[in-house]
């Protein structure tokens, strides 16, 4: 039955050699500038009817919301991946530490 | 390790490799988006119609490219220093190596245990075995255990080299008549190969450098092997 499961379409593109579609938030970051770029870039020029008022709209949109989501993701990103490492060292400590006299003193503690 | 037409860095063997990785990825995109908006700006030019031969300053757009600027730097700058700080973190180490550079050979000692020392040559090609990296093999590998913190003494005996490893995040030069500190720490088994990296007469490029990274039961063993032969 698990083999019946579909596979997961292969998310690979190389640029230079890198997959860079395994870079955290790389793909979130362009996904979201470039189409909200587009977007208010639309946006702009039904609004405006001025095509290089809402091309220069359209890019900063691009351009703003690249980056901005890009350090805001990262930041996160990198916020759980310690939190996951101090969770991997917790249960690392706590499979060596069972039974002993250390695991009791530490439950002394926390009680 | 490096294969042909290999541009980016090699995967990452150590924790601090893989923040560098990280920080090189972060820096590299706010680059990319600047050449992005610079060539942009660039392609604008083409469509612009505007002509003023009297301007003298405009005080908006000056203070725009200035604080801009100086704000995308301090996200650049944060990230930087704190993994300058990170490499410079002082650990325990559980295991030292002295390695040093020869003209044009490494040769290295374990002094923690009873003096184990010896050279390690590059393979020349007609040597080498089918499934052996040219340039790249060496006839002794240093073997050292995973999952514990290594410090690397190097120095050299004639002129300088430079003791290096991509995949841990390691460059370290040896200079004759002093010694330079390093520590790394190799999270995952296997080979990771570098190569001298400071030129140092006709066969520079033929004293690599090849770490054999083991679980320390098999450390063990051979430092053990090593003291009986």
């Amino acid at each position: 039955m698990l083999d019946d499961a579909p596979e997961e379409p292969n998310k690979s593109f190389y640029i230079f050699g890198r997959d860079v579609a395994q870079i955290p938030c790389f793909r979130n970051s362009f996904l979201y500038g470039i189409s909200g770029g587009i977007g208010v870039g639309v946006l702009a020029f039904l609004g405006t009817s001025r095509p290089h008022l809402a091309t220069h709209i359209g890019f900063g949109s691009f351009f703003c919301g690249t980056i901005v989501y890009w350090m805001a993701c990262r930041y996160q990103w990198s916020v759980r991946r310690f939190e996951q490492q101090q969770l991997r060292e917790a249960m690392r400590r706590q499979a060596m530490y069972e039974g002993t006299k250390v695991e009791r003193e530490l439950d002394i503690k926390s009680a | 390790m490096s294969t042909w037409a290999n541009l980016g860095l090699q995967d990452s063997a150590s924790p601090l490799m893989e923040q560098l990785i990280f920080f090189h990825d972060h820096a590299l995109l706010i680059l990319v988006m600047i050449t992005v908006l610079v060539g942009y700006l660039m392609f604008m030019l083409f469509f612009n119609n505007y002509v003023n031969r009297f301007l003298l300053h405009g005080q908006l757009i000056e203070m725009i490219w200035t604080i801009l600027p100086a704000i995308i730097l301090l996200f650049i700058a944060f990230p930087s220093l704190r993994l300058l700080y990170l490499l410079d973190e002082i650990n325990e180490p559980s295991v030292t190596l002295k390695s040093i550079g020869h003209q044009w050979y490494w040769s290295y000692e374990y002094s923690d245990f009873n003096n184990i020392e010896f050279d390690s040559y590059m393979i020349p090609t007609n040597e080498l075995s089918t499934d052996g990296f040219r340039l790249l093999d060496v006839d002794n590998r240093i073997v050292l255990p995973m999952n514990s913190q290594i410090r690397i003494l190097v120095t050299a005996a004639d002129v300088i080299h430079s003791w290096t490893i991509p995949a841990l995040g390691v460059k370290v030069d040896g200079t004759p008549g002093r010694l330079n500190q390093t520590n790394f720490f190799m999270n995952r088994p296997g080979l990771f190969y570098g190569q001298c990296s400071e030129i140092c007469g006709a066969n520079h490029s033929f004293m690599p450098i090849v770490i054999e990274s083991v679980p320390i039961n098999y450390f063990i063993k051979w430092i053990s092997n090593n003291l009986n032969s």
